[in-house]
């Protein structure tokens, strides 16, 4: 394998939640691929926040972390979709609607840039299923996790909009599902597989914030319902929201769902043999022994 | 007598069938042409359930039936099934049809209908979206009530074709009727004039992924539900889940699927859906008085006499719960089959979710798709949406942008049964001037 | 330049939500049937009620709360059946709202953030060591320099950022 991607973190697992970093990291060392960090990379800019005050200069904020990707020739590989999400669309912004491209390109020419858009965007995910690919990734499998039964949570900006990002059917996606396989667990089928845990709105207030503890509340029962022992997420927001939940719903009901919530990269890892501390399990906030214990 | 002129039709729906007689009464000949093994379009896919209901209604089939039968007998009207165009010449006056007749395998003026072959055919065909058919066999009627009453091969499926060995049905027909040689035939029809009347065709819902319809077993279109409940019917004309035979306890009817939407291309509304989901929706609450049935829809579209106060009746007296708000989407409980849909209450403004048991789709109602191909036969033009262009809608309804071809129905835009039937005559009235006028002039000359 | 690309800005706004079809909308409630946060705060967010208040009130909505709290998960945007581009606009809305200076709080602290630091949270020195004790790279309470320049430059022409200064 002679894969090279130009690491984009995203704000979340640099500064809040780490596990996801070093599982991601560690589990492409084990696959041969190369991740480089990229020092000029900032936060995407999300369009519900930077792209809300000022859509050009927001676009023109994300675009240039394009410019600085285009100064190597490699492909973006982000950790969170919220990233994936918001890089995809602002390429296609880009690449499609020149008056837009124009006015961006005027605020960029004051640093010196202009955007190019060579490199593509991906997402850890799609890395694993595009290019490295189901097959490859059985081949490397030492560990099966036969009996373990994961409910996948997609994340929205992973498979929505199709307008701007086409990795899988927003209806009815399945790669998931058939990258669990791959690890020999049980991907379990819940109401909530491809819904939303209102990370990217969850700063934006109380109201939001208690929206999205009742929307982590709702996955969880979803995930329940399902008899599903652990929740597979593909993002670091997703995560924190379906893990802090737990936690939060425990101080305000004393019940705690205990259900582990794994990044897929962990899930993966334990297949191919990694150690969960290695994956970075121990950084977890629910939990994920008992899971463990069963896989050994 | 000598006929004043010749006429052909094609489509022999309610719209068809009407124009045909009307034209075949004036003194024509008239070909009917139709694509299908039987004539009567969609009315003989319907249910016939409009007597058992308390409220006035369109009955859908039992006008037609003896419209069906004086089509089939009459001497001025030449029946082509399992006919379509395929050519296209002349002017006014002087048209020249080339049609194909696909063959049946079945002669036409030996069959009985006495139905000898099928019940020994021992091929059978298993169509899960085929309420009424259901199992059917290899030789089959198309529809319990065809005309004519003569069944047709279904050559995939035959194993006399596959690899001939089977006679089954020859060797024990009392007329010798079954003909496996029968052949493609290429007919021309000269003709004065021709009327369009091919009708409509169901909007495929799978393509809304989120309503889950061939996907989820109990999510099921408005016009399965109407085979289901007729007595032919694959359940006798019990209404039943398709997952595990059980009687529903709730069943819940969404309105608009396809229609009124850019997302689907199919902007236009289809018209008749609200009426016809009001009249089913009643229906399935008097064969099932204890089950509860939802209808969600956007508008309400109920024009016309006696319609809106059929709908008071259905909502009011017989308890139908009507829900303003197109739902989100249906997800499917992997144990129990039932179906979870989101929607929102917009009246009350509340975003909910309603289990049931049962989910019937009311899919946007589309002009054939044989009508871009026929309209690039004759020359004439389609819209956008796939209608037939008229050159002026209210100066000249009945008429095309091609002179002497006229259409009538649904191929020009979404109306009901008795309109159709109705515009039948008046097209008929079109063709009878328009010969009129040409002999005229051939007079003249 | 600065007032040129400020009022061109503002123009493109308007068209863009003019050019979105807000009026094709019937109000069917697809987009509020399939939104997460609409399904969990119904009483604080109904996206088809916001649709509507954009196109008939526009003013009085821009400085509501509400229009906040879409969380752009797109579900509505992927299932609308006159393909509103609902997503879009709400965000097209709230940058005419801020242009008129209603500045939602915890959303401008974050802004601030960015300004400060180039990212949405905070990479306390504390923070920044746990990372290297787990052997990932240390990365600073900013981003570097250079990008924070830049990010810096590019905002510097934007109204609607120094209006909040």
């Amino acid at each position: 394998m002679n894969l090279e991607y130009s690491l984009f973190p995203g704000c979340v697992p640099s500064a809040r939640e780490f596990s996801c970093e070093v599982s991601a990291r560690k589990v492409f060392e084990a696959l041969d691929v190369e991740l480089h960090d990229v020092g000029d990379f900032t936060c995407c800019m999300p369009a519900c926040l930077v792209h809300s005050f000022d859509y050009v200069t927001g676009l023109a904020l994300t675009s240039r972390n394009f410019c600085v990707a285009d100064e190597f020739n490699r492909d973006i590989l982000t950790l969170c979709v919220s990233c994936y999400g918001n890089l995809s669309r602002a390429k296609k912004l880009m690449s499609e609607n020149g008056d837009l491209r124009r006015r961006v390109d005027e605020l960029l020419a004051a640093v010196g840039k202009s955007y190019g858009g060579k490199a593509s965007v991906k997402h850890s995910v799609t890395v694993l299923y595009e290019d490295i690919g189901i097959e490859s990734l059985k081949k490397n499998v030492t560990k099966t996790l036969k009996g373990i039964r994961a409910a996948p949570f997609y994340g929205c900006h992973l498979i929505r909009p199709r307008e701007y990002l086409s990795f899988d059917d927003p209806a009815f996606p399945v790669k998931l599902d058939e990258l669990i396989k791959v690890t020999g667990a049980t991907s379990v089928m819940h109401r909530e597989r491809a819904g939303c845990c209102i990370g990217c709105g969850s700063f934006f207030g109380e109201v939001a914030e208690e929206a999205a503890l009742r929307l982590s509340v709702d996955i969880l029962d979803s995930a329940r319902e399902a008899e599903a022992d652990c929740v597979i997420v593909t993002c670091p927001y997703c995560f924190l929201q379906i893990e802090m939940g737990q936690l939060l719903f425990k101080r305000r009901t004393g019940e705690l769902y205990n259900l582990p919530v794994l990044h897929y990269t962990d899930l993966l890892g334990l297949s191919l043999g990694i150690e969960p501390k290695e994956l970075g399990m121990d950084l977890h906030k629910i939990d994920p022994t008992p899971l463990l214990e069963r896989i050994k | 007598m000598e006929n004043v002129g010749s006429v052909t039709v094609i489509g022999g729906g309610v719209a068809g069938i009407q124009a045909a007689l009307e034209l075949a009464k004036l003194g024509m000949l008239v070909y009917l042409v139709e694509e299908k093994p039987s004539i009567g379009g969609r009315i003989i896919e319907l249910n016939c359930s409009s007597c058992q209901l308390e409220v006035p209604m369109d009955c859908s089939i039992c006008p037609v039936i003896p419209k069906m039968v004086e089509c089939h007998n009459h001497s001025n009207i030449r029946l082509l099934t399992k006919t379509h165009v395929t050519g296209f010449s002349g002017a006014v006056g002087n048209f020249v049809l080339s049609v194909l007749k696909q063959p049946r395998f079945v002669h036409e003026d030996r069959c009985t209908g006495c139905g000898a072959c099928a019940e020994k055919c021992p091929v059978e065909v298993f169509d899960a979206f085929n309420m009424v058919q259901g199992k059917k066999k290899a030789i089959y009627f198309p529809v319990p009530q065809a005309f004519p009453q003569i069944p047709v091969i279904d050559k995939e499926n035959c194993v006399h074709f596959r690899n001939g060995n089977c006679k089954k049905c020859s060797e024990v027909c009392p007329t010798h009727a079954i003909d496996f040689s029968d052949e493609d035939m290429k007919i021309g029809i000269e003709s004065d004039a021709v009327v369009l009347a091919t009708g409509l065709s169901l909007y495929d819902p799978a393509a809304i992924r989120e309503y889950g319809y061939k996907r989820y077993k109990n999510v099921i279109t408005i016009l399965d539900l109407e085979q289901m409940t007729s007595i032919h019917g694959l359940t006798g004309g019990r209404v039943v889940r398709i997952s595990d035979q059980k009687k529903p306890r709730r069943i819940a009817f969404i309105q608009c699927v396809g229609s009124r939407s850019r997302r689907t291309g199919n902007n236009f509304c289809s018209g008749v859906c609200c009426l016809y989901t009001a009249k089913d929706a009643a229906l399935v609450k008097m064969l099932l008085p204890e089950t509860e049935v939802y209808v969600f829809y956007i508008d309400l579209r109920v024009f016309g006499k006696g319609y809106q106060e059929l709908l008071n009746k259905v909502r009011n007296d017989l308890g139908v719960k009507y829900i303003r708000g197109r739902p989100g989407g249906i997800w499917e409980d992997p144990k129990t089959k039932d179906l979870i849909i989101s929607y929102e209450n917009t009246l009350i403004r509340r975003a909910e979710k309603l289990r049931v048991d049962m989910v019937v789709l009311s899919p946007a109602l589309l002009p054939h798709p044989s009508n871009q191909k026929l309209a690039e036969i004759l020359g004439l033009e389609v819209d956008e949406d796939g209608f037939f262009k008229s050159p002026n809608p209210v100066a000249s309804p009945c008429d095309t942008t091609l002179e002497g071809v006229f259409t009538c129905g649904y191929c020009r835009g979404p109306r009901g049964i008795a309109e159709s039937a109705t515009q039948a005559s008046a097209a008929a009235a079109r063709v009878a001037e328009t010969i009129a006028l040409t002999k005229s002039r051939r007079v003249k000359r | 330049m600065e007032t040129e690309i400020a009022s061109i800005s503002k123009e493109l706004l308007q068209r863009s939500i003019n050019a979105e079809k807000l009026r094709y909308c019937y109000g069917c409630g697809t987009c509020t049937a399939s939104c997460p946060v609409a399904k969990v705060v119904p009483e604080n967010f109904n996206p088809r009620g916001l649709l509507q208040k954009i196109f008939f009130d526009l003013n009085k909505t821009l400085t509501e709360d509400e229009l906040w709290l879409c969380a752009w998960c797109y579900t509505c945007y992927e299932r609308c059946p006159q393909e509103l581009k609902t997503t879009e606009i709400f965000l097209l809305t709230r940058n005419l709202a801020v242009e008129k200076g209603y500045f939602p709080k915890q959303p401008t602290a974050l802004i601030k953030l960015i300004l400060r630091s180039g990212r949405t949270l905070e990479v306390t020195p504390a923070r920044d060591r746990k990372r290297a004790a787990l052997g990932l790279r240390e990365i600073g309470e900013t981003v570097s320099e250079k990008a924070l320049r830049e990010i810096k430059i590019i905002t510097e022409k934007s109204s609607t950022w120094r209006v909040r200064e």
